[in-house]
């Protein structure tokens, strides 16, 4: 298990017309090889922005990004932009939420999945690089790939189109893979497909998997590691089971109460929305970005930036009060 | 359906068009007020003469049955023959034939090689100084007319600097792209802001689009990414405006042939007009019409090559 | 439609001030648009008070004079006075041109809307009518009709007309077409109303707002087209001062007398940049308020 990725503090800033925004503020995390490390929050959190600033891709121009963001020995945050060209596909592979838009409609998907491998000069020859476009095609469960190398896009079904977004990034062997909503823009029962490729895959290629979501349950069936995101920032990490039985956040608590549960009896028929609105970043309130839907908030929470700590071994939380939340779901346990 | 049920249609759907162009062209001719016999031989025309043109041009039957006969002769290239030059329609047209289509050729040859990459570079810098002064400037050339601008260019580059030749058609290849150059230019820069500006907008929205994103986190670089899946895309908009504003250039050829004086087909049918050679002008018309119907007809398929998802339908 | 290029998505040319707009703001572009073309009009219309001359007098002598105080745009070779001519054939051409959109306008509505009300038929006939005529270059039309009815002011509305009027059938038919299904229509269907009533009153105040924002982006090309037939001599005739023939004029003497054919262009292209200005932000206005 190497470690992959190492992110400290790594902070986007974009020019708006009301003035500079930081739509990605001080994130922290890290990621090994064979690990699937979940990054969850609502539409707007910037889990998004976050996947785009590691790799220099934020679509707004002149975008400032600083801090720290080690891909192995390299900062990914001080390349340049060809050396980032480099990693883009052959190390670190991202794929985009809407497969169908992702790939080009005039361009055959076999084209498409072979042309990372020639840029990057994995295949020498376009015969080689077929014969390996049609086995990534098979590996990733599209029936027929020799046939189907030469057909468009548009002839293939939304969970087709998938599997050769899926194909086209593992085109090069990259070491980590950035998963941005892998399945939002499908049917439910694709979705699940998809979801078990991309674990299989993982699992079997001993890849890193930062997969991005907004679907809590999407995260309990995969990953082995949560990151939760809240306006910008990440609010907690911890090991998947620890953070769902025992969050260290009121916003990861939030989150859990919304999902239906049907494992307990109490009031297992209403779901606890989080009261209010995600904050507008360009006026945050002050203090921890919660503090005004937090049902724990106290006077303390209002002051200067809230530091992710640690909170427990391997845990990190940007609550003041974890410790008492701690606390009180063992009481709750122990009850 | 396949491909060439799709261009048998289109083909059927061209004819009604070119049964059309045909009627309109012969309607024209006979809606001149008085005798046409008359308007073409001139007042001091005998009557002898008068009735071998009326006979000659068949104005002494009916209506229908001189359409018909006109449709069948034009359908076998017999277009009459040009009062002013004694020799059939057809003939002469030929001859005039390949200095237009040389003009033609050349300005949208030199017009994609101008156009696209300002276009390209006006969306890339989208909002910075290049893109806002290839904007200002193609904005003024829009409204200058195109006689005016091939003139203004006549006087900077053929009197004040005589660099190029100040009119007609030259002889051999490279002589003929030295003769040809400022009237193509003339024709590229009124076909530039429009070009440009649709151009520059589908590389904007092709740049925008997330398929473009997604092949940028495979690590192309950025030349191939622009070449691949950019350019690619925003080309088959520029086959589309080409093709659609091929009506436009034709017209536009006329003037500029003569205001250089280049032997065509605009040139031709500007002195039929002041001759009154009334069988010259119907001809030209007709295959002023065919070219562009051609023209409209090749675009079609060239853009249906190009994009997969036109459905043959 | 006229010598115009045509873009295909549907989208109008917006003559782009936008260069223009960023530096004075939306508004004052149409401002300063509508203010240059208030200038002209007033000065085509003040003309007599303007200038001392008169733009039919000839002077031989004083022919072929490069601009200077005493002459503003020069002289041509008949000696008068070029300043005072353009001036003089701001109002003919303004006006002709202005009239050669109205009548396609009012010609091509007409047909559209029949075609896209009634369907059937009357569509077939008239879309391949508008097909026929679109196949040939709007220049050409409008030679050859010139051609045939002779020079002068009435066979220049014909001809433009005639060549004119397709773009706008099309596009009033394409707005009809939607706004047949609308209710209110199935309404005054329903209250016994004529077709014709239905038209004027209910089809055609919906679909008016599109034929203006177009109408303003042709006005520039129709100025474009009238000057350029009145270059190749089918304008009106001599002595007639129009911008086009005076150019025309003017081409034999480009090696000596450059202002003859630069200046009176420079008042076309200052019309088409004012106009375009004005254009641009009225239909901006109109499609705004949609």
């Amino acid at each position: 298990m190497t470690l992959l990725l190492d992110i400290r503090g790594l902070t986007t800033v974009i020019p708006t017309r009301k003035g500079p925004l930081t739509v990605v503020d001080d994130l922290t995390f890290t990621l090994e090889s064979g690990q699937c490390l979940g990054l969850v929050g609502e539409s707007g959190s910037g889990k998004s922005m976050a996947c785009r600033s590691l790799l220099g891709l934020v679509p707004v121009a002149d975008s400032t990004t600083s801090g720290q963001a080690l891909y192995k020995s390299n900062d990914l945050a001080k390349l340049s932009e060809t050396a980032l060209t480099k990693i883009r596909g052959r190390e670190i592979a991202m794929m985009v939420q809407d497969a169908v838009s992702a790939l080009n409609p005039v361009w055959r998907i076999g084209d498409q999945i072979t042309e990372a491998m020639l840029a990057h000069g994995i295949t020498r020859t376009r015969g080689e690089a077929r014969s390996r476009a049609v086995a990534l095609m098979r590996q990733v469960g599209i029936p027929d790939p020799e046939n189907r190398l030469d057909d468009y896009p548009h002839q293939f079904s939304g969970g087709m189109c998938q599997r050769v977004v899926i194909a086209a990034a593992l085109a090069c062997n990259p070491q980590l893979i950035i998963a941005d909503e892998p399945t939002t823009a499908l049917d439910v029962t694709v979705q699940d497909q998809i979801l078990k490729l991309l674990i299989a895959l993982q699992r079997d290629l001993g890849l890193g998997l930062l997969l991005v979501t907004h679907d809590m349950g999407v995260v309990a069936q995969s990953c082995q590691r949560v990151a939760v995101m809240y306006a910008g920032q990440i609010v907690e990490i911890a090991d998947t089971p620890d953070l769902f039985t025992a969050p260290h956040h009121p916003y990861t608590q939030g989150l859990l109460d919304c999902i239906p549960r049907l494992d307990t009896a109490e009031d297992s028929l209403r779901l606890t929305p989080i009261n209010g609105m995600p904050p507008d970043l360009a006026d945050l309130p002050r203090g921890c970005r919660f503090h005004p839907r937090c049902p724990i908030a106290t006077e303390a929470c209002r002051e200067g930036p809230i530091p992710l700590r640690e909170t427990a071994p391997g845990r990190l939380s940007r609550c003041l009060r974890a410790e008492d939340m701690a606390a009180r779901t063992l009481a709750r346990v122990s009850a | 359906m396949d491909f060439a049920s799709f261009l048998m249609r289109r083909l059927v759907q061209i004819v009604p068009v070119l049964f059309g162009i045909v009627l309109v062209v012969f309607l024209v001719v006979r809606l001149i007020p008085g005798d046409p016999a008359r308007i073409m031989l001139g007042v001091y025309a005998s009557d002898e003469r008068l009735a071998g043109l009326r006979t000659q041009l068949g104005l002494d039957r009916q209506i229908a049955a001189q359409f018909f006969s006109f449709l069948g002769d034009a359908a076998q290239g017999q277009l009459g023959t040009s009062l002013v030059f004694r020799r059939p329609v057809l003939e002469i047209i030929g001859e005039r034939l390949p200095p237009t289509v040389a003009l033609i050729t050349f300005a949208v040859l030199l017009s994609v090689a101008i156009c696209v990459p300002l276009a390209m570079l006006a969306a890339t810098r989208q909002g910075r100084p290049p893109d806002q002064a290839i904007r200002g400037v193609t904005t003024l050339t829009l409204a200058m007319p195109s006689f005016w601008l091939g003139l203004n260019l006549l006087i900077l580059f053929a009197v004040l600097f005589p660099i190029f030749p100040v009119s007609g058609y030259g002889r051999g290849f490279l002589d003929t792209l030295w003769h040809l150059f400022l009237p193509a230019l003339t024709i590229t820069l009124s076909l530039a802001p429009i070009l440009i500006r649709t151009l520059r907008s589908s590389v904007i929205e092709a740049l925008q689009a997330p398929h473009v994103a997604f092949a940028r986190t495979k690590g192309l670089p950025h030349r191939l990414l622009m070449s691949r899946h950019v350019l690619r895309n925003g080309l088959m908009a520029t086959v589309t405006i080409l093709g659609v504003n091929i009506g436009w250039l034709l017209g536009g050829s006329v003037v500029i042939e003569n205001v250089f004086s280049i032997p065509g087909l605009g040139n031709l049918i500007i002195s039929s007009v002041s001759a009154r050679d009334y069988p010259m002008i119907q001809g030209i018309a007709l295959v002023f019409g065919l070219m562009v119907i051609c023209i409209n007809l090749i675009t079609d398929i060239v853009y249906a090559l190009l994009d997969p998802r036109v459905s043959y339908d | 439609m006229t010598e115009t290029p045509i873009i295909p998505t549907g989208r109008l040319p917006l003559l782009g001030s936008s260069v223009v707009r960023r530096l004075i703001g939306q508004r004052g572009a149409m401002v300063a648009g509508a203010a240059i073309l208030i200038v002209i009009i007033g000065a085509s219309f003040l003309a007599p008070w303007i200038t001392p001359y008169d733009p039919l007098d000839q002077n031989l002598r004083g022919g072929l004079k490069p601009p200077s105080w005493e002459h503003l745009f020069g002289t041509d070779n008949f000696g008068r006075d070029i300043f005072t001519r353009v001036l003089y054939a701001a109002k003919i051409d303004l006006s002709i041109s202005f009239l050669c959109v109205l009548f396609p306008w009012v010609l091509g509505t007409i047909l559209g809307a029949l075609a896209g009300y009634f369907g059937g038929f009357a569509d077939t006939l008239i879309m391949r009518t508008v097909d026929t005529f679109t196949a040939f270059p709007f220049l050409i039309m409008a030679i050859g009709v010139i051609a045939v009815l002779g020079p002068g002011m009435t066979s220049i509305y014909i001809a433009l007309t005639l060549a004119g009027w397709s773009m706008y059938a099309r596009i009033v038919r394409a707005e009809v077409l939607v706004v047949k299904r609308a209710e209110y229509i199935l309404a005054a269907r329903a209250l016994g109303f004529s077709h014709a009533r239905i038209i004027a009153r209910h089809v055609l105040p919906n679909i008016i707002t599109p034929t203006i924002i177009f109408a303003m982006t042709d006005i520039v090309l129709v100025i474009l087209s009238t000057t350029t037939l009145a270059f190749l001599g089918l304008g009106l005739p001599p002595p007639t001062p129009t911008w086009g023939t005076m150019i025309s004029e003017g081409k034999s003497f480009i090696f000596t007398a450059w202002w003859i054919v630069t200046l009176p262009g420079l008042a076309i292209v200052l019309v088409g940049i004012s106009l375009s200005l004005l254009g641009d932000g009225i239909a901006d206005w109109l499609r705004n308020r949609e």
